[in-house]
């Protein structure tokens, strides 16, 4: 009698055993998803779980992909094959996804995918399950069989149903994740796209001096995208050629100009005006002559700038910091800046348009009064010295009563042609009116001032102008005044300059006068006698 | 306070034994089945697993252990544990592993008996 009591007590313990071993892998499985680690490992943690728990020496976890409908091994325990998939129909996936209960089929009963679990005959599988969260297909899990090939029981089947849709939430959990994480990152990388190309339109945006404008245009892309070479160069309608205005980097294989007629490039994208990328080992039916690859090099992105239809111009970047090909985030943050660049370059040429001679391509007079004035304010307030120079042709009435006025014409623009070569970035030549001209330089001290005049004052003499079948040869007087030493505003300054001019006239012309210094407790006035 | 797994492990004539130290839950316990497996190529098939310091042992372990008891098993060679702890003595007999697999409450006992027979 004792021993028949004792015979079902054991049996109850040991089964109390068994659902308290089951109850364990299940919390291990909460747990496995609280674990920081890579979905591969968790997968294998799964895997090894569920194995463990039924006593099973093999098996595997097939996940699949609703992007690509593809259901393949992701990861395996002891199987003969470690890679295997294949690509589910529409009618498999529905069929598949219906499956209500049971979702665990004996292996040789299971009534899918007969060609993907043949692959696997010589692992002698027991069971399969379906893995799938409500209606959503989640893969499979294949399981081998127990030690001696003992038959599973209907507890434990029933065990392999649980834990196979516990794994299937834990994987599900754990996809959602990853997408939630990939999601945050492209929304960083977007908000930080976006605030990179705020800062530099906002750089751009109120610049209206061409040159500086397209500098930091250059200097903003390369940070945009990294790179160490580029250029920009503007159209010109009129001539049909592309001048080098801006570059970044080495620009020894860059030429001043790139005729319209020598670039297969320029005239393609003067044509489609839509950004070219060029990565070195992709074949692109971007036509590229040789002299395009000289300049562009064998990677580059080529943006066109452009206006409301007009183009203005394009944007070369090549040569990436890390050594990498340009990626499309490259093209479409340089696209959607070169909008940006369009409409400053456009604002830029109209504005100095409205400030230049048409002609010489100097200054205007309004325009130099207004900047004298700024210059004058910051040289007060900095105390720095600022120069100016004020240069007159000599006999130009004569030369053109003499030659006409077209030759006159060419004459004032060899002398505009010599003074922009003169000058720094920050210098400012003027065309003050008539035959005569100005040369404003900010932190320009007299001694400095006259070199330049005199630099100036030497090309002129020694220009030889060819018009109409003459030679001409001209000269000019120059006045050279400068703040604090001759004046102490801006009308004086101009002054001064004009009265040093004067002398030069009176002096015979062709040459530099310093104006007179200003009196001062170290520097008593001069005898009243005429400077010579 | 999870220890990461380790093990050491040494031939002793034609024995292999293996010493572990830490949860056999961690993947780092994959080891025990590489080292086995690698040491039945060589044709020691005698192999003793001391699992002393690895008092701990849940599912993933044991799904480890049934490899290495199916490895040896298809070799022909013997397998021991030692050192178990009542609970996971328990645990093993529950998952049938103790059919093939001796328990020893020594390591030394183990590889005497496997040196001898």
């Amino acid at each position: 009698m004792a021993d028949e009591r004792q015979a079902p007590d054991q049996s109850f313990q040991e089964q109390v055993l068994r659902y308290e071993y089951v109850l364990k892998a299940l919390s291990d499985i909460g747990e496995e998803l609280c674990r920081v680690t890579s979905f591969e490992a968790q997968l294998k943690s799964l895997l090894h779980l569920l194995l463990g728990t039924l006593g099973v020496s093999k098996g595997g976890i097939f996940l699949f992909d609703t992007m690509t409908s593809e259901l393949s091994l992701r990861c395996s325990w002891k199987l003969s094959s470690r890679k295997a998939g294949t690509s589910l129909s529409r009618g498999e996936i529905e069929a598949l996804e219906k499956i209500a209960d049971p979702i665990t089929f004996a292996a040789a009963d299971f009534p899918f995918l007969k060609d993907l679990i043949s692959q696997f005959a010589a692992d002698d599988l027991n069971s399969i399950s379906i893995l799938k969260v409500r209606e959503k297909l989640i893969g499979l899990l294949v399981v081998g069989q127990k030690l001696k090939r003992a038959p599973f029981s209907d507890k434990e089947t029933s065990f392999l149903t649980t834990l196979s849709r516990n794994i299937s939430v834990a994987i599900n959990n754990f996809l959602l994740l990853s997408e939630l994480r990939e999601t945050n990152k492209r929304l960083d990388e977007k908000i930080q796209e976006v605030s990179i190309l705020y800062q530099a339109t906002q750089m751009i945006a109120s610049e209206l001096q061409l040159k500086t404008l397209l500098d930091m245009a250059m200097n903003a892309t390369s940070e945009i995208s990294e790179v160490t070479r580029g250029s920009i160069w503007l159209y010109d309608e009129e001539s049909e050629k592309f001048a080098l205005s801006s570059h970044l980097g080495d620009s020894a294989n860059l030429p001043e100009h790139l005729p319209l007629a020598d670039s297969k490039l320029g005239h393609h994208l003067l044509e489609h005006k839509e950004p070219l990328i060029k990565t070195t080992g992709g074949t692109s039916e971007i036509p590229v002559n040789e002299l395009d690859s000289t300049i562009f090099g064998t990677s580059f992105i080529i943006v066109p700038i452009v206006h409301q239809g007009e183009f203005l111009g394009l944007m070369h970047l090549s040569e990436k910091i890390t050594q990498g090909e340009f990626t499309e985030r490259d093209q479409r943050l340089i696209k959607v800046f070169a909008v940006q660049l369009g409409a400053a370059v456009k604002n830029a040429k109209l504005y100095e348009q409205a400030i230049t001679d048409g002609m010489t391509h100097l200054y205007l007079h309004r325009y130099f009064k207004q900047r004298l004035s700024d210059e004058f304010k910051r040289a007060v307030r900095f105390k720095r010295n600022l120069a100016l120079i004020m240069i007159d042709i000599d006999h130009f009435k004569k030369l053109n009563d003499t030659y006409g006025h077209q030759s006159g014409d060419e004459v004032l623009k060899r002398v505009a042609s010599i003074m922009r070569k003169a000058v720094r970035t920050h210098d400012l030549p003027v065309r003050y009116g008539g035959e005569e001209f100005a040369l404003v330089l900010p932190e320009t001290d007299m001694t400095g001032a006259l070199a330049v005049a005199e630099r100036i004052r030497r090309s002129i003499e020694f220009e030889i102008i060819e018009h109409n079948g003459k030679t001409i040869r001209i000269t000019a007087s120059f006045g050279v005044a400068v703040h604090p030493d001759s004046a102490i505003e801006t009308e004086a300054l101009i002054k001064a300059a004009d009265v040093a001019l004067y002398h030069s006239k009176e002096s015979g012309r062709n040459r530099v006068t310093p104006a007179a210094v200003l009196p001062t407790t170290d520097n008593p006035p001069p005898p009243a006698t005429p400077a010579d | 306070m999870a220890e990461e797994f380790s093990l050491v492990h040494q031939v002793d004539g034609p024995v292999l034994i293996i010493r572990t130290k830490g949860y056999l839950n961690d993947l780092g316990a994959e080891q025990v089945d590489t080292i086995c497996s690698e040491n039945l190529g060589k044709g020691i098939k005698k192999i003793v697993i001391n699992l002393e310091q690895s008092p701990l042992i849940n599912s993933i372990g044991i799904s480890i252990l049934i490899g290495v008891i199916e490895a040896i098993e298809e070799a022909g060679g013997a397998l021991a544990f030692t050192n178990l702890t009542p609970t996971n003595r328990k645990t093993f007999e529950m998952m049938g592993l103790l059919q093939f697999a001796q328990a020893f409450d020594a390591e030394a006992d183990a590889v005497k008996t496997y040196q001898t027979s």
